[in-house]
Protein backbone atom coordinates (compact mmCIF):
# COMPACT_ATOMS: atom_id res chain seq x y z
CA UNK A 1 0.00 0.00 0.00
CA UNK A 2 1.36 3.37 -0.99
CA UNK A 3 1.60 6.10 1.61
CA UNK A 4 -0.36 9.34 1.15
CA UNK A 5 -3.00 7.58 -0.88
CA UNK A 6 -6.66 8.43 -0.30
CA UNK A 7 -8.50 5.45 1.15
CA UNK A 8 -12.19 4.76 1.71
CA UNK A 9 -13.72 2.79 4.58
CA UNK A 10 -13.05 -0.91 4.02
CA UNK A 11 -10.00 -0.46 1.80
CA UNK A 12 -7.07 -2.65 2.70
CA UNK A 13 -4.09 -0.63 3.91
CA UNK A 14 -1.77 -3.25 5.35
CA UNK A 15 -1.52 -6.62 7.06
CA UNK A 16 -1.13 -7.59 10.70
CA UNK A 17 2.33 -9.02 10.03
CA UNK A 18 3.54 -5.71 8.72
CA UNK A 19 1.99 -3.06 10.97
CA UNK A 20 -0.35 -2.74 13.90
CA UNK A 21 -3.72 -1.04 13.49
CA UNK A 22 -3.67 2.62 14.57
CA UNK A 23 -6.14 5.45 14.47
CA UNK A 24 -8.73 5.26 11.72
CA UNK A 25 -8.10 1.61 10.98
CA UNK A 26 -9.40 -1.76 12.09
CA UNK A 27 -8.19 -5.32 11.84
CA UNK A 28 -10.14 -8.15 10.27
CA UNK A 29 -8.82 -11.63 9.49
CA UNK A 30 -5.21 -10.50 9.65
CA UNK A 31 -5.76 -7.57 7.34
CA UNK A 32 -5.69 -3.92 8.37
CA UNK A 33 -8.36 -1.83 6.71
CA UNK A 34 -9.29 1.84 6.74
CA UNK A 35 -12.28 2.70 8.92
CA UNK A 36 -12.75 6.22 7.58
CA UNK A 37 -12.12 8.38 4.56
CA UNK A 38 -8.61 9.74 4.76
CA UNK A 39 -5.00 9.63 3.72
CA UNK A 40 -3.03 6.51 4.58
CA UNK A 41 0.21 7.02 6.49
CA UNK A 42 2.60 4.98 8.60
CA UNK A 43 3.78 5.81 12.09
CA UNK A 44 7.34 4.55 11.61
CA UNK A 45 8.30 4.79 15.27
CA UNK A 46 5.51 2.53 16.49
CA UNK A 47 4.98 0.62 13.23
CA UNK A 48 1.36 1.68 13.11
CA UNK A 49 -0.97 2.09 10.17
CA UNK A 50 -2.89 5.37 10.36
CA UNK A 51 -5.61 7.00 8.32
CA UNK A 52 -5.50 10.77 8.64
CA UNK A 53 -9.08 11.93 8.24
CA UNK A 54 -10.23 14.10 5.37
CA UNK A 55 -13.67 14.58 6.88
CA UNK A 56 -14.47 15.97 10.30
CA UNK A 57 -14.37 13.16 12.85
CA UNK A 58 -16.24 12.50 16.10
CA UNK A 59 -14.82 14.42 19.08
CA UNK A 60 -13.60 12.11 21.83
CA UNK A 61 -12.42 13.58 25.14
CA UNK A 62 -8.72 13.09 25.83
CA UNK A 63 -6.51 13.68 28.85
CA UNK A 64 -5.20 17.23 28.69
CA UNK A 65 -8.06 18.68 26.65
CA UNK A 66 -9.28 22.14 27.65
CA UNK A 67 -13.05 22.00 27.86
CA UNK A 68 -16.01 24.14 28.77
CA UNK A 69 -18.41 22.64 31.29
CA UNK A 70 -21.53 23.57 33.15
CA UNK A 71 -21.60 22.97 36.89
CA UNK A 72 -24.60 20.80 37.67
CA UNK A 73 -24.16 20.19 41.36
CA UNK A 74 -21.81 21.10 44.20
CA UNK A 75 -21.15 18.50 46.87
CA UNK A 76 -19.12 18.71 50.07
CA UNK A 77 -15.93 17.37 48.51
CA UNK A 78 -16.45 17.67 44.79
CA UNK A 79 -18.20 19.47 41.99
CA UNK A 80 -20.08 17.71 39.19
CA UNK A 81 -19.95 19.38 35.81
CA UNK A 82 -21.33 18.48 32.43
CA UNK A 83 -18.78 18.95 29.65
CA UNK A 84 -20.40 20.83 26.81
CA UNK A 85 -17.60 21.79 24.48
CA UNK A 86 -13.99 21.05 23.66
CA UNK A 87 -12.08 24.26 22.96
CA UNK A 88 -11.00 24.33 19.33
CA UNK A 89 -13.48 21.73 18.10
CA UNK A 90 -16.62 22.36 16.07
CA UNK A 91 -18.43 19.10 16.66
CA UNK A 92 -20.35 17.93 19.66
CA UNK A 93 -18.76 15.49 22.05
CA UNK A 94 -19.12 11.74 21.60
CA UNK A 95 -19.31 9.69 24.75
CA UNK A 96 -19.64 10.37 28.44
CA UNK A 97 -19.74 14.06 29.36
CA UNK A 98 -20.41 13.88 33.09
CA UNK A 99 -17.22 14.98 34.82
CA UNK A 100 -16.23 15.38 38.45
CA UNK A 101 -13.94 18.00 39.88
CA UNK A 102 -12.46 17.10 43.27
CA UNK A 103 -11.92 19.86 45.89
CA UNK A 104 -8.19 19.38 45.77
CA UNK A 105 -8.22 20.03 42.02
CA UNK A 106 -10.12 23.32 42.15
CA UNK A 107 -7.23 25.71 42.69
CA UNK A 108 -3.60 25.80 43.73
CA UNK A 109 -4.37 26.90 47.26
CA UNK A 110 -6.38 25.07 49.90
CA UNK A 111 -10.12 24.96 49.35
CA UNK A 112 -12.20 23.89 52.31
CA UNK A 113 -15.58 23.79 50.67
CA UNK A 114 -16.31 23.67 46.92
CA UNK A 115 -19.44 25.77 47.42
CA UNK A 116 -17.20 28.75 48.20
CA UNK A 117 -15.76 28.54 44.68
CA UNK A 118 -18.50 27.23 42.37
CA UNK A 119 -22.27 27.23 42.20
CA UNK A 120 -24.66 25.26 39.99
CA UNK A 121 -25.12 26.89 36.59
CA UNK A 122 -21.60 28.31 36.36
CA UNK A 123 -19.81 27.86 33.06
CA UNK A 124 -16.26 26.81 33.76
CA UNK A 125 -13.16 26.18 31.71
CA UNK A 126 -11.36 23.06 32.90
CA UNK A 127 -8.66 20.60 31.92
CA UNK A 128 -9.32 16.87 31.65
CA UNK A 129 -7.07 14.79 33.90
CA UNK A 130 -8.65 11.39 33.34
CA UNK A 131 -11.18 9.89 30.96
CA UNK A 132 -11.37 6.26 32.06
CA UNK A 133 -12.85 4.84 34.25
CA UNK A 134 -14.50 8.18 34.99
CA UNK A 135 -14.17 11.68 33.66
CA UNK A 136 -12.09 13.88 36.00
CA UNK A 137 -11.45 17.60 35.67
CA UNK A 138 -9.17 20.19 37.23
CA UNK A 139 -9.25 23.99 37.33
CA UNK A 140 -5.80 24.78 38.70
CA UNK A 141 -4.22 27.64 36.82
CA UNK A 142 -5.02 31.21 35.92
CA UNK A 143 -6.75 30.47 32.65
CA UNK A 144 -9.05 27.87 34.23
CA UNK A 145 -12.12 28.49 36.35
CA UNK A 146 -15.45 30.24 35.98
CA UNK A 147 -15.91 32.17 32.75
CA UNK A 148 -19.57 33.03 33.28
CA UNK A 149 -21.69 32.94 36.42
CA UNK A 150 -25.15 34.01 37.44
CA UNK A 151 -26.26 35.53 40.72
CA UNK A 152 -27.57 32.80 43.02
CA UNK A 153 -30.28 35.13 44.31
CA UNK A 154 -31.73 36.62 41.12
CA UNK A 155 -29.99 34.78 38.22
CA UNK A 156 -28.68 37.99 36.65
CA UNK A 157 -25.13 37.86 35.29
CA UNK A 158 -22.35 38.58 37.76
CA UNK A 159 -19.72 41.17 36.91
CA UNK A 160 -16.16 41.08 38.16
CA UNK A 161 -15.24 43.78 40.68
CA UNK A 162 -11.63 43.17 41.71
CA UNK A 163 -11.47 39.80 43.38
CA UNK A 164 -15.17 39.44 43.86
CA UNK A 165 -18.19 39.06 41.58
CA UNK A 166 -21.10 41.41 41.94
CA UNK A 167 -24.65 41.26 40.68
CA UNK A 168 -25.65 44.47 38.95
CA UNK A 169 -29.28 43.84 39.69
CA UNK A 170 -29.39 43.10 43.42
CA UNK A 171 -25.84 44.11 44.47
CA UNK A 172 -25.29 40.62 45.78
CA UNK A 173 -21.56 39.85 46.12
CA UNK A 174 -20.26 36.36 45.50
CA UNK A 175 -16.91 34.62 45.46
CA UNK A 176 -15.75 32.34 42.64
CA UNK A 177 -12.61 30.72 41.35
CA UNK A 178 -12.58 32.82 38.19
CA UNK A 179 -10.56 32.35 35.06
CA UNK A 180 -8.37 35.26 34.05
CA UNK A 181 -10.72 36.23 31.22
CA UNK A 182 -13.95 36.08 33.23
CA UNK A 183 -16.87 37.60 31.35
CA UNK A 184 -14.85 38.26 28.20
CA UNK A 185 -15.22 34.88 26.57
CA UNK A 186 -17.92 34.87 23.89
CA UNK A 187 -20.17 31.93 24.57
CA UNK A 188 -22.30 32.62 21.50
CA UNK A 189 -19.54 31.43 19.21
CA UNK A 190 -20.97 27.96 19.19
CA UNK B 1 -52.48 -6.50 -9.38
CA UNK B 2 -53.27 -6.78 -13.07
CA UNK B 3 -53.37 -3.75 -15.25
CA UNK B 4 -53.78 -2.80 -18.85
CA UNK B 5 -50.39 -1.11 -18.84
CA UNK B 6 -47.82 -2.99 -20.84
CA UNK B 7 -44.67 -3.08 -18.73
CA UNK B 8 -42.52 -4.72 -21.35
CA UNK B 9 -42.23 -4.07 -25.07
CA UNK B 10 -39.57 -5.48 -27.44
CA UNK B 11 -37.12 -6.07 -24.62
CA UNK B 12 -37.49 -2.55 -23.27
CA UNK B 13 -39.26 -1.41 -20.14
CA UNK B 14 -41.78 1.41 -19.79
CA UNK B 15 -39.12 4.06 -19.35
CA UNK B 16 -36.94 2.58 -22.10
CA UNK B 17 -34.54 0.73 -19.81
CA UNK B 18 -33.16 -2.73 -20.47
CA UNK B 19 -34.06 -5.44 -17.89
CA UNK B 20 -30.73 -5.07 -16.12
CA UNK B 21 -30.41 -1.31 -16.33
CA UNK B 22 -30.52 1.07 -13.36
CA UNK B 23 -32.21 4.43 -13.22
CA UNK B 24 -30.04 7.56 -13.27
CA UNK B 25 -28.20 8.17 -10.02
CA UNK B 26 -26.78 11.45 -8.77
CA UNK B 27 -25.06 11.76 -5.38
CA UNK B 28 -23.90 14.93 -3.65
CA UNK B 29 -21.93 14.86 -0.41
CA UNK B 30 -21.94 17.36 2.46
CA UNK B 31 -24.93 19.48 1.52
CA UNK B 32 -26.17 20.34 5.01
CA UNK B 33 -24.35 22.85 7.17
CA UNK B 34 -25.40 21.91 10.67
CA UNK B 35 -25.27 18.14 10.25
CA UNK B 36 -22.05 16.28 10.95
CA UNK B 37 -22.41 14.42 7.69
CA UNK B 38 -24.96 14.68 4.93
CA UNK B 39 -25.84 13.53 1.45
CA UNK B 40 -28.34 14.39 -1.24
CA UNK B 41 -29.23 11.61 -3.61
CA UNK B 42 -31.32 11.41 -6.74
CA UNK B 43 -32.17 7.95 -8.01
CA UNK B 44 -34.50 8.22 -10.96
CA UNK B 45 -37.21 10.47 -9.57
CA UNK B 46 -36.42 9.62 -5.95
CA UNK B 47 -35.00 12.63 -4.16
CA UNK B 48 -33.52 11.89 -0.77
CA UNK B 49 -31.71 13.89 1.86
CA UNK B 50 -29.74 12.07 4.55
CA UNK B 51 -28.15 13.67 7.61
CA UNK B 52 -25.98 12.16 10.33
CA UNK B 53 -25.71 13.51 13.88
CA UNK B 54 -23.48 12.12 16.58
CA UNK B 55 -22.15 9.91 18.00
CA UNK B 56 -23.68 11.63 21.00
CA UNK B 57 -24.99 10.63 24.39
CA UNK B 58 -28.10 8.49 23.98
CA UNK B 59 -31.22 9.96 25.54
CA UNK B 60 -33.32 8.58 27.25
CA UNK B 61 -30.63 6.91 29.27
CA UNK B 62 -32.18 3.45 29.37
CA UNK B 63 -31.63 3.12 25.63
CA UNK B 64 -27.86 3.35 26.13
CA UNK B 65 -25.78 0.25 25.69
CA UNK B 66 -22.66 0.27 27.88
CA UNK B 67 -20.75 -1.78 25.33
CA UNK B 68 -21.61 -0.17 22.05
CA UNK B 69 -23.35 2.66 20.24
CA UNK B 70 -26.90 2.39 19.03
CA UNK B 71 -27.71 3.38 15.49
CA UNK B 72 -30.95 5.25 15.22
CA UNK B 73 -32.07 5.70 11.63
CA UNK B 74 -35.23 7.65 11.00
CA UNK B 75 -36.87 7.23 7.61
CA UNK B 76 -39.45 9.87 6.92
CA UNK B 77 -41.50 10.69 3.85
CA UNK B 78 -42.39 14.29 3.22
CA UNK B 79 -46.11 14.95 2.83
CA UNK B 80 -45.50 16.14 -0.73
CA UNK B 81 -43.25 13.22 -1.74
CA UNK B 82 -46.07 11.15 -3.24
CA UNK B 83 -48.96 11.92 -5.61
CA UNK B 84 -51.65 11.80 -2.98
CA UNK B 85 -50.68 13.85 0.09
CA UNK B 86 -49.17 11.56 2.72
CA UNK B 87 -50.28 12.16 6.27
CA UNK B 88 -47.13 13.44 7.92
CA UNK B 89 -45.39 11.60 10.71
CA UNK B 90 -44.22 8.06 11.31
CA UNK B 91 -46.52 5.24 10.25
CA UNK B 92 -46.26 1.47 10.16
CA UNK B 93 -44.35 1.46 6.91
CA UNK B 94 -41.79 4.11 7.78
CA UNK B 95 -41.19 2.63 11.23
CA UNK B 96 -40.43 -0.71 9.65
CA UNK B 97 -38.07 0.85 7.13
CA UNK B 98 -36.35 2.83 9.91
CA UNK B 99 -35.82 -0.39 11.82
CA UNK B 100 -34.39 -2.42 8.96
CA UNK B 101 -32.10 0.42 7.88
CA UNK B 102 -30.86 0.91 11.46
CA UNK B 103 -30.03 -2.76 11.69
CA UNK B 104 -28.29 -2.80 8.32
CA UNK B 105 -26.11 0.18 9.27
CA UNK B 106 -25.35 -1.22 12.72
CA UNK B 107 -23.61 -4.12 11.05
CA UNK B 108 -21.05 -2.01 9.23
CA UNK B 109 -20.43 0.81 11.74
CA UNK B 110 -17.76 0.09 14.35
CA UNK B 111 -20.27 0.54 17.16
CA UNK B 112 -17.93 -0.77 19.87
CA UNK B 113 -15.93 2.44 19.62
CA UNK B 114 -18.70 4.58 21.08
CA UNK B 115 -20.21 3.00 24.17
CA UNK B 116 -23.40 4.63 25.52
CA UNK B 117 -23.69 6.79 22.42
CA UNK B 118 -26.27 7.06 19.71
CA UNK B 119 -25.65 7.74 16.05
CA UNK B 120 -28.68 9.42 14.54
CA UNK B 121 -29.30 9.06 10.83
CA UNK B 122 -32.19 11.04 9.41
CA UNK B 123 -33.42 10.02 5.99
CA UNK B 124 -35.86 12.43 4.45
CA UNK B 125 -37.69 11.37 1.29
CA UNK B 126 -38.50 14.53 -0.63
CA UNK B 127 -39.75 12.84 -3.77
CA UNK B 128 -40.68 9.19 -4.06
CA UNK B 129 -40.74 6.87 -7.03
CA UNK B 130 -40.31 3.26 -5.86
CA UNK B 131 -37.21 1.95 -4.17
CA UNK B 132 -36.93 4.68 -1.54
CA UNK B 133 -35.62 2.37 1.14
CA UNK B 134 -32.70 1.35 -1.08
CA UNK B 135 -32.05 4.93 -2.06
CA UNK B 136 -32.36 6.01 1.58
CA UNK B 137 -29.86 3.47 2.81
CA UNK B 138 -27.45 4.32 0.01
CA UNK B 139 -27.67 8.02 0.91
CA UNK B 140 -27.31 7.30 4.63
CA UNK B 141 -24.11 5.34 3.98
CA UNK B 142 -22.56 8.26 2.13
CA UNK B 143 -23.61 10.67 4.89
CA UNK B 144 -21.96 8.40 7.48
CA UNK B 145 -18.67 8.49 5.57
CA UNK B 146 -19.00 12.27 5.39
CA UNK B 147 -19.46 12.36 9.18
CA UNK B 148 -16.19 10.46 9.65
CA UNK B 149 -17.86 7.63 11.52
CA UNK B 150 -15.66 4.51 11.52
CA UNK B 151 -17.10 1.77 9.33
CA UNK B 152 -16.07 -1.60 8.00
CA UNK B 153 -17.39 -0.83 4.55
CA UNK B 154 -19.70 1.53 2.72
CA UNK B 155 -23.04 -0.29 2.57
CA UNK B 156 -25.18 -0.03 -0.52
CA UNK B 157 -28.67 -1.11 -1.51
CA UNK B 158 -30.51 -1.90 -4.71
CA UNK B 159 -33.71 -3.70 -5.61
CA UNK B 160 -34.65 -6.31 -8.17
CA UNK B 161 -38.11 -7.54 -9.01
CA UNK B 162 -40.37 -9.39 -11.36
CA UNK B 163 -42.59 -7.85 -13.95
CA UNK B 164 -44.58 -9.95 -16.41
CA UNK B 165 -42.55 -13.09 -15.59
CA UNK B 166 -39.28 -11.38 -16.24
CA UNK B 167 -36.71 -10.64 -13.52
CA UNK B 168 -35.57 -7.04 -13.77
CA UNK B 169 -33.29 -4.67 -11.90
CA UNK B 170 -34.38 -1.56 -9.99
CA UNK B 171 -38.15 -1.30 -10.33
CA UNK B 172 -39.70 1.97 -11.41
CA UNK B 173 -42.98 3.35 -10.13
CA UNK B 174 -45.40 1.53 -12.43
CA UNK B 175 -43.33 -1.63 -12.27
CA UNK B 176 -43.52 -1.55 -8.49
CA UNK B 177 -47.27 -0.95 -8.52
CA UNK B 178 -48.23 -3.47 -11.19
CA UNK B 179 -45.32 -5.90 -11.17
CA UNK B 180 -45.49 -9.18 -9.29
CA UNK B 181 -42.50 -9.01 -6.93
CA UNK B 182 -40.03 -6.58 -5.40
CA UNK B 183 -36.79 -7.62 -3.69
CA UNK B 184 -34.79 -4.87 -2.01
CA UNK B 185 -31.29 -5.96 -1.00
CA UNK B 186 -28.56 -4.15 0.92
CA UNK B 187 -25.04 -5.49 0.95
CA UNK B 188 -21.57 -4.73 2.15
CA UNK B 189 -19.95 -4.60 -1.30
CA UNK B 190 -16.49 -5.69 -0.16
CA UNK B 191 -17.66 -9.01 1.25
CA UNK B 192 -21.04 -9.38 -0.44
CA UNK B 193 -22.52 -9.84 3.00
CA UNK B 194 -26.27 -9.25 2.99
CA UNK B 195 -27.37 -6.51 5.40
CA UNK B 196 -31.00 -6.21 4.41
CA UNK B 197 -33.27 -8.48 2.43
CA UNK B 198 -36.98 -8.05 2.05
CA UNK B 199 -39.46 -9.41 -0.42
CA UNK B 200 -42.87 -8.31 -1.53
CA UNK B 201 -44.86 -10.57 -3.87
CA UNK B 202 -44.09 -14.04 -5.11
CA UNK B 203 -40.97 -15.51 -6.67
CA UNK B 204 -40.07 -19.11 -7.36
CA UNK B 205 -36.76 -20.35 -5.96
CA UNK B 206 -35.09 -19.98 -9.36
CA UNK B 207 -36.48 -16.51 -9.84
CA UNK B 208 -35.41 -15.53 -6.33
CA UNK B 209 -31.83 -16.65 -6.96
CA UNK B 210 -31.79 -14.80 -10.24
CA UNK B 211 -33.25 -11.64 -8.70
CA UNK B 212 -30.82 -11.73 -5.78
CA UNK B 213 -27.84 -12.06 -8.10
CA UNK B 214 -29.15 -9.22 -10.22
CA UNK B 215 -29.74 -6.99 -7.19
CA UNK B 216 -26.23 -7.65 -5.88
CA UNK B 217 -24.84 -6.79 -9.30
CA UNK B 218 -26.85 -3.55 -9.16
CA UNK B 219 -25.49 -2.82 -5.68
CA UNK B 220 -21.93 -2.96 -6.99
CA UNK B 221 -22.76 -0.46 -9.71
CA UNK B 222 -24.36 1.91 -7.17
CA UNK B 223 -21.36 1.43 -4.87
CA UNK B 224 -19.12 2.87 -7.57
CA UNK B 225 -21.36 5.97 -7.74
CA UNK B 226 -21.06 6.39 -3.97
CA UNK B 227 -17.28 6.17 -4.01
CA UNK B 228 -17.02 8.54 -6.93
CA UNK B 229 -19.20 11.11 -5.18
CA UNK B 230 -17.22 10.91 -1.93
CA UNK B 231 -13.86 11.23 -3.66
CA UNK B 232 -15.20 14.05 -5.83
CA UNK B 233 -15.90 16.10 -2.72
CA UNK B 234 -12.71 15.33 -0.79
CA UNK B 235 -10.03 14.88 -3.42
CA UNK B 236 -9.34 18.58 -3.67
CA UNK B 237 -8.75 19.44 -0.01
CA UNK B 238 -6.20 16.92 1.18
CA UNK B 239 -3.22 19.15 1.90
CA UNK B 240 -4.41 20.73 5.14
CA UNK B 241 -4.29 17.47 7.07
CA UNK B 242 -0.71 16.50 6.17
Amino acid sequence: MIENKIVLPGDQVSTSEELSPGEGTFEEDGIIRAARLGVFSIDKKFKKALVKPLTSIPVMLKKGDIVLAEVTSVRSNMVIANVIHVVGEKRQISGDTNGTLHVSEISKGYVKDPSSEYAPGDIIRARITQVKPSLQLETRGRELGVIKAMCTRCRHPLVRKGNILECENCRNRERRKTAIDYGEYDLNKF
Amino acid sequence: MKSDVKLFENGRRLDGRKPDELRKIKIEVGVLHRAEGSCYLEWGNNKILAAVYGPREAIPRHTQNPLRAIVNARYNMAAFSVDERKRPGPDRRSREISKVISEALENVILVEKFPRATIDVNIEVLDAEAGTRCAGLTAAAVALVDAGIPMRDIPVACAAGKIEDQVVLDLGKEEDNYGSADLPVAISPRTNEILLLQMDGHLTVEEFDKALDLAIKGCHIVSEFQKKAILEKYRHIPKEVG
